[in-house]
């Protein structure tokens, strides 16, 4: 929990740093492509992404995905959520959680680690969440920088085989990743 | 972005406040993501399952090496005979004695506990049997009350690794431990550190078997798959690369001559009259015994990489191969060793076997142990022709002793006692079945 702390702290000035006047236009689709800088442990990547949804006045509300490459290539599949303020630029907040599904890369499998060669990835959940701004709009197009914590997680599975006491030994192992970056996303709105 | 709806001064004045506050706040902000950057390390927690040897003291396993009340068997490893007893060994847990004198009803007199016990032979009236790295020497003139007379420590070195060899405990048994440990995704974790014992795994893929004619004069029966091997007064025993060369002239004090390097991925030995044919994973190994210390190294015939034992008789050698992707996964092989320096492969029969193992053969007559196939009984007068004349069914088969007309079968569920005197009308005479778990 303490370690949550700066990023709420973050979330928490970022609003009240801004003015508090609200956007009010009617209910419209969005569609957002963006790229997003991961900045990990001892790591950088990168992921593309693609979310629709609804704009109600404040709020949006949509859902997403992305392709991600940080460490282990997966595929979030998430609800997007943003509240924005109206201004120039206009800040807003957002979050984004859901599904994580995992599409490995031959090599990011522990294939060492497994007696039959092979493991298996399960899927996981992804969470990112964050604050920024629209950097540029007209109408309903926009650029938008914003700056997030993100969080994905998966389970690689795979078979461990010992030889003790004269008879083979069967058994499953896994290893839970939990990913944590700090995410710097440009996105264009329409 | 700091609008106020009030007089242009006050206005001005409000949007400079708020300016400046807005830059404190987002240099705050900035400053706060940069140490949120501490919170960006990955971890992975691993659950796993490893087994950690328990030891105890090797006065105390000596202690015990010696005939208790007969155990239920319940998971088998070699066997050995020597004139109407059967010994068959209990993977890691010691060696069952049983008298088949009456094949129709044989009894199972007698267990005597030797942890780590694998392979086995007989010499006379005493047996030998791997305890582990050591080798323990049990009088068994008396199979109801045997006892240990001598014990050979760092014999079979190949038994383990990575674990201290302290010759004052022996390994017992494994405990198993399910564990998880955590760590930060970037670095390497080495299981060993937890107590894994790096045994070598493959050394023990050869399953429990002989296949042969029955013992001459004081040594218990060779066979196909069996890892010891008497030859007149020396035992060779072989492990993953090497093989122990030892003198039994005395039969109640074996001693180590020398161990030598040989071929590779070794898993079995067959004496057969003044030679040594070594079964592997690569292929068959055949060494000269005319210098009995000193086995000679004549020639080699290799093959894919499966499990392979071998038997052999004047002319041929006989070799069942199974594991492999390649032909079928599994399949009889008939090499021309009537020149030992230069072994030809004749023939594969291929597409007859499922799961080829243990094999054992009698005048003209093969037994094959094909796994869930069965017993299959080959005509093998014409060894460059042989058919399939008769499939005993309804069993796993896994090892077979053939002794002059009575085969001992060794099954997934037990010991099975056949009379083969007519191949084509092979009956069963009786059976001894494991206990399940």
């Amino acid at each position: 929990m303490l370690k949550k702390l700066p990023v709420l702290l973050l979330l928490l000035i970022t609003v009240t740093g801004f003015s508090q006047q609200q956007d009010t236009t009617s209910v419209s689709w969005y569609l957002s492509p963006a790229f997003t800088l991961l900045n990990g442990d001892h790591h950088v990547s990168q992921s593309v992404s693609l979310s629709t949804g609804v704009r109600m006045k404040s709020l949006q509300i949509g859902l997403g995905a992305a392709i991600d490459y940080y460490k282990i290539r997966s595929l979030p599949l998430y609800l997007d959520l943003k509240y924005k303020w109206r201004g120039k630029p206009a800040p807003f907040l957002f979050a984004q959680g859901g599904y994580n599904v995992a599409w490995a890369l031959e090599h990011q499998h522990s294939t060492e680690k497994s007696s039959t060669g092979t493991t298996v990835y399960n899927n996981g959940s992804y969470f990112n969440a964050g604050a920024g701004a629209y950097v540029f709009r007209d109408g309903k197009e926009a650029v938008s920088v914003s700056l997030g914590y993100s969080v994905k997680k998966l389970t690689e599975l795979y078979q461990v085989t010992s030889w003790a006491g004269g008879v083979w030994y069967y058994n499953n192992a896994k290893m839970d990743y939990t990913l944590r970056r700090i995410s710097l996303t440009l996105a264009y709105e329409f | 972005m700091c609008n106020a709806f009030v007089s242009p001064v006050v206005n001005g004045r409000n949007n400079a406040y708020m300016k400046k506050t807005c830059i404190v706040y987002s240099l705050l902000a900035m400053t706060i993501a940069v140490l949120s950057f501490s919170c960006t390390k990955d971890k992975v927690t691993e659950s796993y399952t490893f087994y950690r040897p328990i030891y105890q003291v090797a006065d105390a396993v000596k202690a015990n090496i010696k005939t208790d009340a007969p155990r239920p068997i319940k998971l088998t490893g070699k066997l050995a005979i020597r004139g109407t007893y059967l010994y068959l060994s209990e993977l890691n847990e010691g060696v069952h004695i049983i008298d088949f004198s009456n094949p129709r009803a044989p009894i199972n007199i007698g267990f005597v506990a030797i942890p780590g016990c694998v392979d086995l032979a007989v010499r006379d009236h005493y047996l030998y049997a791997d305890c582990y790295t050591a080798l323990a020497v049990v009088d068994i003139a008396n199979p109801r009350a045997t006892k240990l007379t001598k014990f050979i420590n760092s014999v079979f070195p190949d038994r383990y690794s990575g674990l201290a060899s302290d010759a004052s405990k022996i390994l017992v048994s494994w405990q198993r431990v399910d564990t998880a440990v955590s760590y930060r995704y970037d670095t390497k974790f080495d299981k060993t550190l937890n107590g894994i014992v790096l045994e070598d795994v493959t050394f023990f893929n050869a399953s429990a078997s002989y296949g042969g004619k029955s013992s001459s004069g004081s040594n218990s029966t060779g066979g196909s798959m069996a890892r010891f091997a008497l030859n007149g007064d020396r035992l060779y025993t072989v492990g993953w690369t090497d093989m122990n060369v030892m003198n039994v002239a005395d039969a109640a004090s074996p001693s180590l001559i020398k161990k030598i390097t040989v071929g590779r991925l070794i898993e079995t030995i067959f004496p057969y009259k003044n030679n040594l044919f070594l079964g592997s994973q690569a292929g068959i190994y055949i060494y000269s015994l005319n210098d009995k210390d000193n086995p000679a190294f004549l020639s080699q015939l290799l093959h894919v990489q499966a499990f392979d034992p071998v038997i052999a008789d004047d002319n041929y050698a006989y070799v069942t191969l199974r594991g492999a992707a390649a032909l079928g996964g599994s399949w009889l092989e008939l090499v021309d060793i009537s020149n030992l320096t230069k072994p030809v492969l004749v023939k594969q029969y291929t597409n007859i076997m499922t799961d080829a193992r243990g094999l054992s053969k009698d005048g003209n007559v093969l037994l094959v142990c094909d796994g869930a196939a069965g017993l299959k009984v080959m005509d093998a007068a014409d060894p460059a022709n042989m058919k399939v004349i008769n499939t005993v069914t309804g069993i796993k088969a896994i090892d077979v002793i053939a002794l002059y007309g009575l085969a001992l079968v060794m099954t997934e569920d037990g010991i099975l006692f056949m009379d083969y005197n007519n191949p084509l009308d092979i009956k069963q005479l009786s059976g001894i079945t494991w206990t399940k778990n």
